[in-house]
């Protein structure tokens, strides 16, 4: 019978009914059918029913058993049954309850080591899907940085202004993890400070704009140093500076970094978080480093940029003398006339309503115009003379040893002179023509810097505008 | 009037002297070429290195071109005359006014041929100058009594 069950048991759900059904044909029917012989043929030959019921009696009993053992039996497969289920619909947790030795209870010993396997299985599947989670987070970081650096590179090429590319430094690096906070501070050598030039995600500013002396605190000594300073969980132990540090800035763990160009110290650079347990990874550090590095060209190319500026002493446009070139003419000349008690004569030269020829003619019309009027004013001069372009639509002319009375005559000829170039031939007749305005001051009546002259040259040029509309 | 070129006067006021017999040729061309190396005026090298003093200097351009000397350090200035010419004016010329009558203003200058300065003080006050010739040291120490030590 345990045969007949146990291949019985691999189809579970009928298996109620098909035990009832064997239980009927094995014990009642033929229990029936003793009965109705027993009722039919012996009852009536044999008075003695009274041993005859017992005997009845004891069959029937011994049919309940039969009963009950073979219930005892199906019930563990059907609870496995359940149990089963319930794990195939995904509850885990769920263990098969085993009793008994026999082959239901290896069964669900089976059952219960399987179940085990999979959870094994899936709570490793688990970690590895974190640890994909965390390696995508990390190659998107990297990349997001790499495009920061591109855009800061790109925008370095450009030739963008300091302030702005530090500014997006700030923001990209702050920005490899979310919204650290974050500052660049230059070091400035006469005050032997680092100037915060750049920052963000600072609670309060104010307090992190402050400067910080060369030499104080973990910053500070960061660039005397020239060592990377991190604080994290890895640190050994902890300092005042250091506790000073997490205090002012609001930070719990940073990393330190100086900015260093042609093996010096220019600034550092400090990012930081409020993580109670944090540590810096190689990675974290070597990605910072090339932010540093990026830093350091930005600084470079701007001296580079200045450096080249401040060798330029033309004017790209007309060819003249640039306003720097001339401005330090002027203060060489002045200085020169005081020595040799002589004068020094300096004159502003403005075309007049030039603004309303450019939105008439066009910007190239008056570039051209420009030109024009640059050559005329050089012709004018002699050999120690020098004119420049002072502004837009501004001439300055250094008139060494001129005083004002011969600064006047030589700025009356060019304006007369200028009143009969035509600058664009192809223009109405009203616009062939610009006239100049000028304002003319002399060292030493007006002052004895270039400062000086030059204020006293604009003052008498508006002068000149003044008279000439009214 | 034309401003006299770079340098004619220096030259002038050496070749006066050695006219005059003050200093001799090679002690100028000594003179000439330290203002060559670290510039400066003529008269100035010359009174520095001792050639020549600064009176011997006045008296040389007195004589030659007829401009009246006038020792400042016995004579009183009124202090609204000197005043109508700005000190730096006065300072990098090395000139002082000293008497307005009317229209016309008495300049004392160490170098009565700077025409520019001349034409400047017209200019600024509007008179018409008058030159008399002083000692620079005599005119910078009479600056620095009528403005003040503090420039």
């Amino acid at each position: 019978m345990t045969e007949i069950l146990k291949q019985l048991s691999l189809v579970p759900k009928p298996l109620r009914y098909k035990l009832m059904l064997a239980f009927s044909l094995m014990s009642i029917i033929p229990l029936l059918i003793c009965g109705y012989f027993a009722v039919n043929f012996i009852f009536p030959k044999y008075p003695e029913i009274g041993s005859i019921s017992l005997i009845i009696f004891i069959t029937l009993i011994i049919t309940i058993l039969g009963l009950q053992l073979a219930k005892g039996m199906i019930e563990p497969i059907a609870q496995m049954a359940l149990d089963a289920k319930r794990i195939a619909g995904g509850d885990l947790e769920h263990s098969v309850k085993v009793t008994g030795e026999d082959e239901i209870g290896d069964l669900g010993k089976s059952l219960n080591a399987m179940t085990q396997t999979i959870k094994n299985n899936i709570s490793e599947l688990r970690s590895y899907g974190e640890k994909t989670k965390d390696i995508n987070i990390d190659i998107n970081k990297k990349v997001m940085a790499l495009s920061g650096l591109l855009q800061i590179g790109s925008l370095i090429s450009t030739g963008a202004e300091l302030q702005l590319i530090m500014d997006m430094l700030v923001d990209k690096i702050a920005h490899i993890e979310d919204s650290n906070p974050t500052v660049i501070m230059i070091l400035d050598s006469d005050t032997n400070t680092l100037d915060p030039v750049a920052l963000a995600n600072f609670k309060s500013e104010d307090v992190v704009r402050r400067p910080v002396l060369l030499g104080h605190g973990p910053l500070g000594r960061a660039a005397v140093d020239i060592t990377d300073v991190i604080i994290d969980k890895n640190l050994e132990e902890t300092s005042p500076d250091i506790e000073k540090l997490r205090e002012t800035y609001e930070i719990k763990n940073c990393i330190i970094m100086p900015i260093i160009l042609h093996e010096k110290c220019k600034g550092i650079l400090m990012t930081g978080n409020k993580k109670e347990v944090y540590t810096y990874t190689t990675d974290d550090k070597e990605l910072l480093r090339v932010f540093v590095k990026q830093v350091a060209i930005a600084l470079e190319n701007d001296t580079l940029i200045k450096k080249a500026e401040e060798l330029e002493v033309v004017d790209e446009l007309t060819g003249l003398y640039n306003d720097k070139f001339i401005k330090d003419r002027l203060e060489e000349e002045i200085k020169r006339s005081i020595i040799y008690q002589r004068p020094c004569s300096f004159v502003l030269l403005k075309i007049a309503d030039f603004e309303s020829y450019c939105s008439r003619r066009g910007r190239m019309a008056g570039e051209a115009a420009l030109k024009k009027i640059a050559k005329a004013v050089s012709e004018n001069l002699t050999p120690v003379d020098r004119a420049a372009r002072f502004a837009d639509n501004e001439f300055a002319i250094v008139l060494p040893e001129r005083n004002k009375r011969e600064a006047d005559n030589i700025s009356k000829e060019i304006k007369k002179k200028l009143a009969g170039v035509i600058v664009d031939p192809k223009a109405e007749a009203k616009l062939q023509t610009l006239e100049a305005r000028t304002g003319i001051s002399e060292n030493p009546i007006d002052g004895a810097s270039a400062v000086e002259l030059i204020s006293k040259a604009r003052q008498r040029l508006a002068e000149d505008a003044k008279a000439t509309k009214a | 009037m034309i401003a006299p070129p770079r340098r004619m006067v220096s030259k002038q006021l050496g070749e006066l002297l050695i006219e005059r017999k003050i200093i001799k040729e090679s002690e100028l061309q000594k003179a000439l070429q330290i203002q060559k190396e670290k510039g400066g005026l003529i008269g100035n090298i010359l009174v520095l290195l001792g050639f020549a003093t600064e009176e011997q200097i006045a008296q040389a351009l007195t004589t030659q071109y007829g401009f009246p000397y006038l020792p400042l350090k016995n004579y009183d200035i009124d202090a609204e005359t000197v005043k109508l010419i700005p000190r730096n004016v006065s300072e990098q010329y090395a000139l002082i006014g000293i008497d307005k009558v009317g229209n016309s203003l008495t300049v004392a200058m160490a170098n009565p041929l700077n025409l520019h300065a001349i034409e400047d003080i017209e200019l600024i006050t509007n008179c018409k100058v008058q030159t008399f010739v002083s000692t620079q040291s005599d005119i910078k120490e009479t600056i620095k009594k009528y403005y003040g030590s503090n420039p």
